[in-house]
């Protein structure tokens, strides 16, 4: 990615486009993690943001990704500061979210099976959402997902174990170790 | 699993730093399924901003132009912020990595055009930059000779002038173009070849693109679906509306294809023709697993030519129903959740009803009868139960009607 960085920044749209195609499914999914009311707005204001300041980034592919869902995060919170709204995560109400809310081309493809496991991350603590979602959807490190949540990396290995802890209890993820299983995650073609 | 797809450009892989993480993981087979998932490939639904990120990329990048590179005016990037904000604006600034302190360095070229010493150098380049500034404005609104025009491209298509040459085609690839987006590119993209959504919100990453008519313009084929989720064994109808040179096409006749979802090959499920409105109706009977479907027809004389519409999903959903029934020695009740139309190895959640909301509390496959059974405890006060039978490729979510368990 280092490469489109760079050929990004020179301004070469093929170059973002691939970037953008590659970072954005990652940061929606985050930003449903985190409850957002209307994640593809919030990513929208993200890359604006990016793209405005894209020229004075000078880091690798790591330093980028914890930019772009360090701008994520808080313009997530900027959108829930202004809808004066505390966190609601509506798909983790339940099977509510994705039984009846999801396009018939999500639930073809498997798009269906990632709204299920985002409503399972989200059913967690914040801290504990937050935590794996960074570790394991932005595929950050410890101590990137603690300078992003303003965390000690210890208190962040804490939520992280926690976090796994409460998953790996949970029914319907112990049903995915079942070799059966089709519902999560199954590529169709 | 999609956790074994190869890693896309600029994707981070599943990987896991190792830690305690990782080790937790590594114990959980649940876990590692569920975060292949979470980093899986993007759904469609999840790229289809690609045109609006691409003209946002478009109107604020401002590229590190080499110091000698002369930029139109009129098409100019506008002058660098002063003072260095950190991306993310107040709220990112303690975060952000790798920023680099703003530095606005004047060209050569800067310092030779306003020098005191050579006004006649300065009304030259004015009036250069203003020719510059008329030509680039026309570029941008496609009123220059083709050839003009597609020069224009190559040199500011970063700032979202259209070629005419090429249409959308550039250093992008090349786009589906389906129904009735012909010979019209995304809508405040300038050349960009990104694929796009449909009038009809279908994917336009689609196969289907419609097919030249011979002497009729470019033909437009559409599809709609009375319903996008029926019950299993249902039918459902759909439409499909020919057009051609502006102009409905009667007298055609229309094959409704049917594509089962896991599968790559299509198959005919029904046909019909289009009336005086240029619509066919068709219905499919008997679904009992999603699929897509979409038209085709022959729509020349001679039968050589021929046009697809694109595609259309429909989700099946299997009827579920759970009864009550008292469980073994009195302790407790059985509850039994049924789906005839799914599979063996299907998975049945049971979901309680608790403090507002439904709470997961078993989940077992379904068996050769297509039957699951849960025990639970005899409750101290009325408890509300559901199944919900989860997707799967062949069908969708499945939601059963509430059942109580009485106190005891």
């Amino acid at each position: 990615m280092g490469g489109l960085l760079a050929r990004a920044r020179s301004g070469d749209d093929a170059a973002f486009l691939e970037l953008w195609r590659g970072l954005q499914p990652r940061l929606l999914r985050y930003l449903r993690v985190l409850g957002c009311d209307d994640p593809d707005d919030v990513a929208s204001e993200t890359w604006l943001q990016v793209v405005r300041d894209l020229h004075r980034f000078d880091g690798d592919e790591d330093e980028f990704r914890r930019w772009l869902f360090t701008v994520g995060r808080n313009r997530a919170i900027d959108a829930a500061r202004a809808r004066s709204r505390h966190r609601v995560s509506p798909v983790a109400d339940g099977l509510d979210g994705f039984a009846d809310g999801q396009t018939v081309e999500e639930q073809v493809l498997d798009g269906m099976s990632v709204r299920k496991a985002i409503a399972l991350l989200a059913g967690l603590s914040q801290d504990q959402a937050e935590a794996v979602a960074l570790r394991v959807i932005a595929g950050l490190d410890t101590p990137a997902v603690a300078a992003i949540l303003g965390k000690s990396p210890g208190a962040v290995r804490v939520a992280l174990h926690r976090g796994l802890r409460v998953l790996a209890a949970d029914p319907q993820v112990r049903a995915l170790a079942d070799p059966r299983m089709l519902a999560l995650g199954e590529v169709t073609e | 699993m999609s956790a074994d797809r190869p890693r896309e450009p600029g994707v981070p892989g599943p990987e896991l730093p190792g830690d305690l993480f990782d080790d937790i993981v590594s114990g959980e087979p649940g876990l590692g399924k569920l975060f292949g998932v979470l980093a899986s490939g993007p759904a469609p639904a999840e790229l289809s901003g690609a045109n609006d990120a691409l003209a946002m990329f478009r109107a604020h990048a401002q590229p590190s132009l080499p110091p000698t590179t002369v930029v139109p005016g009129a098409l100019a990037p506008e002058p660098r912020a002063p003072g260095p904000r950190a991306p993310g604006a107040h709220a990112s600034s303690p975060h952000a990595p790798g920023l680099r302190a703003l530095r606005t360095p004047r060209t050569p070229k800067d310092h030779s055009i306003f020098n005191a010493r050579a006004p006649r150098r300065l009304a030259a380049v004015t009036v250069s930059l203003a020719a510059a500034a008329g030509l680039a404005v026309a570029a941008y609104t496609s009123t220059l000779p083709a050839p003009i025009q597609h020069a224009a491209y190559q040199v500011l298509r970063f700032a979202g002038v259209p070629d005419t040459r090429n249409g959308a085609a550039g250093a992008l690839g090349a786009s589906h173009r389906t129904g009735h987006q012909h010979g019209h590119g995304a809508p405040g993209t300038g050349a960009g070849s990104v694929p796009s959504q449909g009038a009809s919100g279908q994917p336009g990453a689609s196969p289907s693109a419609s097919g030249g008519v011979p002497g009729a313009g470019q033909a437009g084929l559409s599809v709609a679906a009375s319903s996008d989720r029926i019950t299993s064994g249902g039918s459902d109808t759909f439409t499909g509306q020919l057009s051609g040179a502006g102009q409905v096409v009667a007298g055609v006749r229309l094959s409704l294809e049917q594509r089962v979802a896991g599968q790559r090959t299509w198959r005919v499920a029904g046909s019909g023709v289009t009336g005086t409105t240029g619509r066919a109706t068709v219905t499919a009977s008997g679904l009992t697993q999603n699929a897509w479907f979409r038209f085709a027809g022959q729509v020349t004389a001679s039968g050589q030519s021929g046009v697809l519409s694109q595609q259309v999903a429909v989700i099946v959903v299997p009827p579920l129903s759970v009864r009550v029934a008292a469980g073994p020695g009195g302790r407790g009740d059985v509850l039994t959740a049924s789906s005839p139309f799914a599979s063996p190895g299907d998975v049945v959640v049971l979901e309680q009803w608790s403090g507002g909301r439904w709470h997961n509390v078993q989940a077992h496959s379904l068996n050769g009868s297509r039957q699951v059974s849960f025990m639970v405890r005899a409750p101290a006060k009325p408890q509300q139960y559901r199944a919900v039978l989860l997707g799967t490729v062949a069908h969708g979510t499945s939601v059963s009607a509430t059942v109580t368990v009485r106190a005891r």
